[in-house]
C-alpha cells in the first residue's frame, strides 16, 4: 500500500486516466448515481454510497447489440462497436463483488456474452474502502468484507483526514501504481462495521437447501401481497443482470437491442402462446429470491447477493431480503 | 476481444414453405445459409434449437426439426403464436431470415444406441422428435437402436403435422408407426382417441427401452402416467421443454427453472431431471 495526500491522488489518477471516460459517484437533486464526470473527485464526509450503482455503465439499461440494413432483399448485419475506455471510480465492495460475479456469469463458456467482456476490458476500476456503514447495508451478513478489493484494479483505503492508502490488485493497477508517488507502508485500515447483521436462519451454505425447502411455503404469497410488480429492485441491485432483447425498426434499416429487464415484471416468463410458467406476482417474487440465494448458489457455488441494502432502502413495500427470511419461517420454523 | 459478438445471426435464404395443418397455423421453413461456409459453423444434432430473427420483428428460439443428416437444409416447424412467428409466416420463398445457434443440449444420444425407441408425439411437439427419428432412421444409424415405435396425434386430421413425413415412415417396415386424432372426422378412416389412450393400447415394452415424448403439457402428463404404468423409469424418459428464451446462450436469466437454464442445460431433459426441478415450465 502507498499512502498519498488526497489531492496528490487526484491528480495521479487522473494523469493516470487520460483519454479515459471518467465515471464517479455524481450528486443529481437527492440521489448519488454513477455519472460521467471530468475526473475523480473527493467524496462529502456523508457520503456513504450511490442509489444506482455503477452496473449500469458495463450492462446498460439498453444498448444496442446489432444493426441491420436491408439494401433490395439481402440483409447486412453488423455488430455493434464503439466501447470507450473507462474508469470507473469509487466503487464500493459490495458493487465490486457484484461486478465480480457478473464477470463470472458473463464469461461462461460456451459462449461468453462479449458485448459485456469487451466493455469490461476497457474498464479500470478504482475501489473505495468503506469507512461507514449506510443505514441498511449488511455485507458482512452475505460474506463480503468492506474493504475487500473484488473486481478492483484499485483500492483506496481513506485513512486520517487528507490520507489515504493505494493498493493495486491487477496488472494495469500495478502499472498506475507504480506511477504514484508516495510512501510504501502498511497503514492500518479500520473498515466500517456494517449497519445490519442479518439473523440469518441457516448458514449461508445451507441457504439453497434450506429455502429448496420452503418453495412452497405461504410466506411466497404474504411478501407478493405487497410487491407492486414495479421492477426496482433488479433495476438497483448489482447482481441484477436480466435482460430482454428486441429489435427497433426504422423501416428498411434498425437495430437490435438488449434492456435491463427484471424477473418480477409481470411477462417476464409469458410465452407467445399466452402461457406463462410464473403467472402472479407469488412465483415472480419467489424466483427472484430463489434465484440469489438457492438457485445460482447451487449452480456456481456464489450467493448473488452482496448485502449492498438497496433492497431495503428503497422498495417502497419493504420485500428484501430480511423479510423474506423472516416470513418464510426464519424465526425458528 | 477476439471472440465475434454472439448475437450475430447468419443471413439464411427461405428456400420453400410448407403449409402443414389445414388452419394454416403451422408451416414448415426450408433455409439455406445465404454464406455456405456458415454451415460448416452450424453443426447441430438432434434436440438443439436456433434462434430465428425475422429483422425488425425480432427473434424466436425453434426447434431444428431437421436432421443433421440432411446437409445443407436446415427445417423449421414454427406454429404462428407471436410476432416473430406471425412475421415468419407472412413471408415468402426466397425471403432472408436470420438464424444463430445451435443452442442447447442434444438427445442424449449415447444413451439410446443399442435400445428400444418409443416416440411419442402431440401436435407440432413432433418437430423435435422428428430430428432424432430421421437421424436414427438414417442409413448409418439405423442399426444402433432396436425397434422404433412413433405415436403421434392430433386433435384432428387438419391439425397432423408432416403428414408427407408421415406417409414415407409409414412405408418403412422398420418402424412401427401409429397416428391417430382426438375425434371421428369425417374422411378420417385412420385411429380416433387420445395420444396416452393409444399409447396405453400399444403398450410398448419398457425392457431396454427409452420413450421420447414431447407435445401440450397435458398429453405430457398423461403420457407420463402411461409409461410409468408400463414400466418405464423416470431416466427412461425424455422430453424437451418450451421456455421463454431470449439470448440462447445462458446469460439473459429468461429460462431459468430452478438451478438450471433451459436453453444450456435443455431443452431436453428425462423426467429424473424434471422431478428434481420446480414445475414451473
Amino acid at each position: 500500500m502507498k499512502l498519498v495526500r488526497g489531492s496528490d491522488m487526484l491528480r495521479w489518477l487522473r494523469r493516470c486516466g487520460e483519454g479515459r471516460r471518467w465515471v464517479v459517484p455524481a450528486k443529481e437533486d437527492r440521489h448519488w448515481l454513477f455519472a460521467e464526470r471530468d475526473g475523480p473527485v473527493v467524496f462529502p464526509p456523508d457520503y456513504r454510497n450511490a442509489t444506482v450503482g455503477p452496473k449500469g455503465w458495463l450492462l446498460p439499461r439498453s444498448e444496442p447489440i446489432l444493426y441491420y440494413r436491408w439494401t433490395g432483399g439481402r440483409v447486412s448485419v453488423t455488430p455493434a462497436q464503439g466501447w470507450r475506455p473507462q474508469v470507473i471510480y469509487g466503487v464500493r465492495p459490495c458493487d465490486l463483488k457484484a461486478i465480480a460475479l457478473l464477470d463470472s456469469i458473463m464469461a461462461s463458456e460456451p459462449w461468453p456474452e462479449t458485448q459485456y467482456l469487451t466493455r469490461r476490458a476497457h474498464t479500470v476500476l478504482v475501489g473505495m474502502a468503506c469507512t461507514a456503514a449506510s443505514s441498511c447495508c449488511f455485507c458482512t451478513s452475505m460474506g463480503v468484507h468492506p474493504a475487500e478489493s473484488y473486481a478492483a484494479d484499485l483500492m483506496i483505503y481513506p485513512l486520517q483526514g487528507e490520507e489515504y492508502g493505494v493498493a493495486a490488485f491487477s496488472e494495469v493497477g500495478r502499472e498506475w501504481l507504480a506511477q504514484l508517488e508516495g510512501e510504501e507502508a502498511d497503514a492500518a485500515f479500520s473498515p466500517a462495521v456494517p449497519a445490519l447483521s442479518l439473523p440469518m436462519p441457516t448458514s449461508l451454505e445451507d441457504l439453497p437447501g434450506w429455502l429448496e425447502r420452503r418453495f412452497d411455503d405461504p410466506g411466497w404469497q404474504r411478501l407478493a401481497w405487497r410487491c407492486l410488480s414495479c421492477g426496482l429492485c433488479a433495476y438497483l441491485c448489482p447482481t441484477c443482470y436480466c435482460y430482454g432483447i428486441s429489435d427497433v425498426d426504422r423501416g428498411g434499416a434498425g437495430r437490435r437491442v438488449r434492456w435491463w429487464d427484471a424477473c418480477t415484471l409481470p411477462d417476464f416468463s409469458r410465452m407467445a402462446g399466452g402461457h406463462d410458467p410464473r403467472p402472479t406476482t407469488t412465483e415472480r417474487v419467489r424466483q427472484r429470491i430463489m434465484h440469489k440465494l438457492a438457485y445460482h448458489p447451487a449452480r456456481q457455488g456464489e450467493i448473488l447477493c452482496t448485502g449492498c441494502g438497496r433492497c431495503i432502502e428503497y422498495c417502497p413495500m419493504g420485500i428484501h431480503l430480511p423479510a423474506a427470511l423472516r416470513l418464510l419461517g426464519g424465526d425458528g420454523r | 476481444m477476439s471472440s465475434p459478438n454472439p448475437y450475430l445471426p447468419f443471413p439464411a435464404v427461405i428456400e420453400e414453405i410448407i403449409p402443414e395443418t389445414d388452419s394454416g397455423d403451422v408451416k414448415t421453413f426450408r433455409v439455406r445459409f445465404q454464406d455456405a461456409a456458415c454451415w460448416e459453423r452450424f453443426r447441430y444434432l438432434p434436440g438443439q434449437f436456433a434462434e430465428l430473427s425475422v429483422f425488425g420483428a425480432g427473434e424466436a428460439p425453434i426447434s431444428i426439426t431437421s436432421s443433421p443428416t440432411q446437409e445443407e437444409i436446415l427445417e423449421f416447424a414454427v406454429k404462428r403464436m407471436g410476432r416473430v412467428t406471425t412475421a415468419l409466416h407472412h413471408a415468402e420463398p426466397g425471403a432472408v431470415i436470420g438464424v444463430r445457434g445451435p443452442y442447447g443440449n442434444t438427445f442424449p444420444l449415447a444413451e439410446l444406441r443399442g435400445r428400444h425407441l418409443v416416440f411419442i408425439g402431440g401436435g407440432i411437439g413432433l418437430a423435435p422428435l422428428r430430428s432424432l427419428i430421421n437421424y436414427v432412421l438414417a442409413p448409418g444409424h439405423r442399426g444402433d437402436h432396436g425397434d422404433v415405435v412413433i405415436i403421434y396425434g392430433a386433435r384432428s386430421p387438419g391439425d397432423l403435422v408432416f403428414k408427407w413425413e408421415l406417409d414415407r415412415w409409414q412405408t418403412r417396415e422398420d418402424v412401427q408407426l401409429y397416428v391417430t386424432v382426438d375425434r371421428e372426422h369425417e374422411g378420417w378412416h385412420g385411429r380416433v382417441g387420445f395420444v396416452p389412450a393409444v399409447l396405453e393400447e400399444v403398450a410398448p415394452s419398457s425392457r431396454n427401452a427409452v420413450a421420447i415424448t414431447c407435445g401440450p403439457p397435458i398429453m405430457i402428463k398423461f403420457v407420463l402416467q402411461v409409461l410409468e404404468r408400463l414400466g418405464f423409469a423416470p431416466s427412461q424418459i425424455v422430453t424437451t421443454l418450451e421456455m421463454r428464451m431470449k439470448c440462447g446462450i445462458g446469460k439473459c436469466g429468461r429460462c431459468n427453472i430452478g438451478d438450471k437454464y433451459v436453453c444450456r442445460d435443455g431443452p431436453v431433459f428425462t423426467y429424473e431431471q424434471l422431478k428434481a426441478m420446480p414445475a414451473e415450465y
